[in-house]
């Protein structure tokens, strides 16, 4: 069994020597990402990643959030994997590269959405004249304005946060939906408004107009 | 106390600072450095390298802060960081210095992908100097609709208040209230 920090063994190390062993057995990682906290495992056959696992997604968008853990432990556990049917193909490169492009996205999508347990309203000012939407933005739309989180919106239609928050992004883009804050995760209430309460507006025009 | 923001931004030598300055009740901070470069130097003695910052006080609970970005596009980076959390973004762009136009497109651009703050572009009209109309300029610099061009003198008070009354009704119809 190998185990220990992120801080001492960076995941690319760890996955390098699960590699370069040839191991087979389960990656168990847990840690924070720029998407909140992540937990689960990644089953290695002789060194190659053949499925993942975490309590949201399977597959390749579980290696790809699990891949994001910045700060976090460790676990490798050798075992049998014969029962796990394979569902990544992707060489250990390859996966890296897809939850960096994923990060990188991410960091542009930010410009927009400050987090993917945002809440957002529907908002009609402003927009274009015509917009055609696809029925998965239809979709999250139609979530989004429940008052769901981009995060309880990828759950229920078994997306990515990357893939919701994209669609998110356009839509904010085209003035269709708006921040309004952010949800604890844990608790589902809103811990973060954004912008200004009605009141306060208010009291501007008032005090401008006495300037 | 309760702190919000508004941005005033806009090409070099626009007015930004003038705008500020009209405004504020208390002295002006600015970070102001001698121009350079030939091409600013006819212009002005100097520029703004950082920001610019005015305070109004609303009342004993809130306060409304200022802020102007610098005018150079090398200077973007303090544009994101003061555009962040803004209630809203007002883009001056001086009516007669045509050079500076595709400048304001490039700015308004920047904010309209790096925020979803409501958007305003004041028109302001140095004396005696000809200048584009509302109209012109909405042509100019492609303007959606949702983006409304407001004239304005940023050295007179009142026109100052009036686009500033008028971007307030737009955070209002547009913003992020609650």
């Amino acid at each position: 069994m190998l185990e220990g920090s992120l801080r001492d063994f960076s995941l690319d190390e760890v996955l390098q020597m699960v590699s370069m062993g040839e191991k087979t057995g389960r990656l168990e990682l847990k840690g924070e990402t720029p998407f909140g906290k992540k937990e689960g495992s990644i089953f290695f056959k002789n060194g190659e990643v053949i499925d993942a696992q975490t309590n949201e997604y399977a597959g390749e968008p579980a290696i790809v959030d699990l891949l994001n853990i910045k700060e976090g432990y460790f676990k490798f556990v050798p075992q049998d994997v014969s029962g796990i049917k394979r569902s990544v193909t992707k060489s250990i490169p390859d996966l890296v590269l897809l939850a960096t492009s994923k990060l990188d996205e991410w960091e542009k999508i930010k410009n927009k959405i400050s987090s993917v347990d945002s809440v957002f309203r529907l908002s009609t000012e402003g927009i274009p004249d015509r917009i055609h939407l696809s029925p998965t933005q239809w979709k999250i739309i139609s979530l989004l304005g429940k008052g769901l989180t981009i995060r309880e919106v990828a759950l229920k239609l078994n997306m990515t946060v990357i893939d919701v928050s994209k669609d998110v992004y356009g839509l904010v883009a085209l003035r269709i939906l708006k921040e309004v804050g952010e949800k604890d995760p844990d608790k589902g209430v809103m811990v973060k408004r954004k912008g200004a309460p009605r009141s306060f507006i208010a009291r501007l025009f008032e005090r401008f107009k006495r300037l | 106390m309760k702190r919000y923001k508004i941005i005033i931004s806009g090409p070099f030598a626009a007015g930004k600072t003038t705008f500020i300055q009209t405004i504020t009740e208390i002295a002006p901070i600015s970070t102001e450095a001698k121009t350079t470069r030939n091409d600013e130097s006819r212009v002005k003695d100097s520029t703004t390298v950082a920001m610019d910052f005015g305070r109004i006080t609303i009342d004993g609970e809130n306060v409304l802060h200022i802020f102007g970005t610098p005018g150079q596009f090398r200077f973007n980076y303090m544009w994101s960081i003061l555009g962040k959390d803004a209630l809203g973004i007002i883009v001056i762009v001086d009516s007669g210095a045509k050079e500076t136009f595709d400048d304001a497109r490039d700015m308004i651009n920047f904010f309209r992908v790096k925020t979803d703050a409501p958007i305003l572009v004041a028109l302001n009209q140095f004396d005696g100097k000809d200048g584009v109309s509302k109209e012109e300029i909405r042509k100019i610099l492609n303007l959606p609709k949702w983006i409304p061009v407001v004239e304005c003198n940023a050295k007179d008070k009142e026109s100052v208040k009036n686009v500033l009354l008028t971007l307030f009704k737009l955070i209002m119809a547009q913003g992020n209230v609650y």
